[in-house]
């Protein structure tokens, strides 16, 4: 009892040092952002109460049209379905036809670039649909943090929740990558993305291509067969790990993840095994150390592959939280040499102490 | 039944004067991080917590101007940051059962000052808390890590003195449980 007693005061006494640290530069920010918020939603408020009168003033006049003329084959036309209300001002429209609609209040679209071959726009935060006009020559793309949405004519929706972004397609194809894989998406289908475990075989999603060092040439096995064996057994184990997680067995999943490494070291699936390895000890087992380690070993499996980036990231986040500052700084500043224009810099600075 | 000793906490003066009742913006500067504060040890994860307080003050910028005394501003925030939090809880559940959320093990913010043994216990002792009831949760935090009393644990939760009571109990038990399990 008094144990319990004691184990209280501790946590209340520790629990007073929980501070979100808000600088006074914070409160102006926040401030500012809530002024904004009010100032979009008055905005919101008042093309409601206009659309709403617009189209009160518009049934009216149908209706004295139609009572003046009793023509009973003069019906009004049917509201627009599935579109959700939006702010018209707000609309981006672009010089080919295509447009970009905010659809909540607090959506910010931003126009990255925009050239004859090549048009992109940056989801900030919020909900967006966008309808683009087809033209072959010319790649349509919408970035959400880490995901890309990249299009040639269709209609969809990116909305950006925390630091996932879901893609649902209304009409035509998309293709989503986020990185260290994607998937194409089409008519009716939606999803999250990235998705927590990747797998290589999953349906619809492919992992990029990995560059692999070559094993020397005495051990390259002997024969197609075998290769193509060993080849079905990793698939196995990493469709295995993505099953075992879905499933909630989180640490049944990394021991496959593990077994994979181990006895699939030179498999092209293993970088992406390391990955996904690192980001469930990050994030979902709460092992910062083994997974800044994991990271490495998947930036040293494949240091051009398209998980180098993401993972040298990754081993600063897990660094900084194992309480290993001075590794956290020096992959913080690798990550600064290595990828200068690299997106993930901020969260890479903040972490690494980078001031 | 709100303590004063958010060391945060800046002094502004509230009391309208004469022609110049507070602003909104006001309000936010000086409650802002009590606000962020009583968030923090709420939910937990330290990257939504900008996004948790402009959602209060959203919700608060709606009923303001019905408040008439302003010494009540600050328990009224404290009200809707348990009910903004309880919501975004219940969310995070969602997302975790569907196995989407990423935030489980992310460090509670702590004072530099911290020792290494209360960065390890609050750690410990979030690790908990995210497998706890929410309602339960809330109520064993406010009481437990924020310090109110039970019957501002009540009037926060909106539940009765009893059903509180009974709630931080729970909350305690599941706490010692585990952490005795090492």
């Amino acid at each position: 009892m008094d144990d319990g007693q004691d184990l209280m005061r501790r946590i209340a006494s520790a629990g007073r040092r929980i501070d979100p640290s808000l600088s006074d530069r914070d409160v102006e920010r926040l401030v500012a952002g809530a002024r904004r918020h009010r100032e979009r939603r008055a905005v919101m408020l008042r093309a409601v109460l206009a659309a709403g009168a617009t189209a009160a003033l518009a049934l009216t006049g149908a209706l004295v049209v139609h009572r003046a003329r009793y023509a009973p084959e003069a019906e009004l036309a049917p509201a627009p379905q599935g579109v959700p209300p939006a702010d018209t001002k707000r609309i981006l429209r672009l010089p080919d036809g295509s447009t970009a609609v905010p659809l909540d209040p607090e959506t910010q679209i931003d126009l990255v670039e925009e050239r004859s071959d090549r048009v992109m726009l940056s989801l900030v935060r919020g909900r967006g649909r966008f309808e683009v006009t087809p033209r072959p020559k010319r790649a349509f793309l919408v970035r959400a943090g880490d995901v890309t949405v990249t299009v040639v004519g269709t209609a969809f929706t990116v909305e950006r929740v925390a630091d996932r972004v879901g893609v649902a397609v209304q009409r035509g194809t998309v293709h989503v990558d986020w990185g260290p894989g994607s998937a194409p998406l089409t008519a009716g289908q939606s999803g999250w993305y990235p998705p927590l475990v990747t797998t290589a075989d999953g349906p619809g999603a492919t992992a990029k291509a990995v560059r692999v060092s070559r094993p020397p040439r005495g051990k390259v096995a002997s024969s197609a067969s075998a290769r193509n064996e060993r080849g079905a057994a990793a698939a196995e184990l990493l469709l295995a790990a993505d099953r075992a997680r879905l499933s909630g067995r989180t640490d049944e999943g990394a021991e496959l993840l593990r077994k994979l490494l181990r006895e699939h070291p030179d498999d092209p699936r293993a970088p992406l095994a390391a990955f996904t390895l690192g980001r469930l000890l990050l994030i979902e087992l709460g092992r910062p150390a083994e997974a800044a380690a994991t990271f490495a070993q998947a930036r040293r499996m494949a240091p051009a592959g398209p998980f180098a980036e993401d993972a040298l990231a990754r081993e600063v986040e897990a660094l900084s939280k194992a309480g290993l500052a001075a590794d956290a700084l020096a992959r913080a500043r690798e990550y600064q040499h290595l990828y200068p224009n690299g997106r993930r810099m901020v969260t890479v600075r903040t972490a690494g102490g980078i001031k | 039944m709100y303590k004063a000793e958010h060391p945060q906490e800046v002094t502004l003066r509230l009391v309208p004067d004469a022609g110049h009742p507070p602003t909104l913006d006001d309000v936010y500067r000086r409650y802002c991080r009590y606000v962020g504060a009583v968030i923090l040890r709420l939910y937990g994860c330290p990257s939504e917590v900008d996004d948790l307080i402009q959602d209060v003050f959203v919700e608060a910028a709606v009923g303001l101007t019905r408040l008439r005394d302003p010494e009540a501003i600050k328990g009224w925030l404290a009200t809707i940051a348990v009910r903004t939090v309880r919501r975004r809880l219940r969310v995070r559940r969602a997302w975790r059962f569907l196995g989407l959320d990423r935030d489980a093990a992310e460090t509670v913010l702590v004072d530099p000052k911290a020792s290494p043994a209360d960065r390890v216990l609050l750690r410990a002792v979030y690790k908990v808390l995210d497998e706890m009831p929410v309602q339960d949760r809330l109520a064993f935090t406010l009481h437990t890590i924020e310090g109110e009393t039970m019957k501002a644990v009540a009037k926060l939760c909106g539940c009765t003195l009893a059903t509180a009571k009974r709630r931080v109990a729970r909350g305690q038990r599941l706490i010692e449980q585990r952490m005795s399990d090492g």
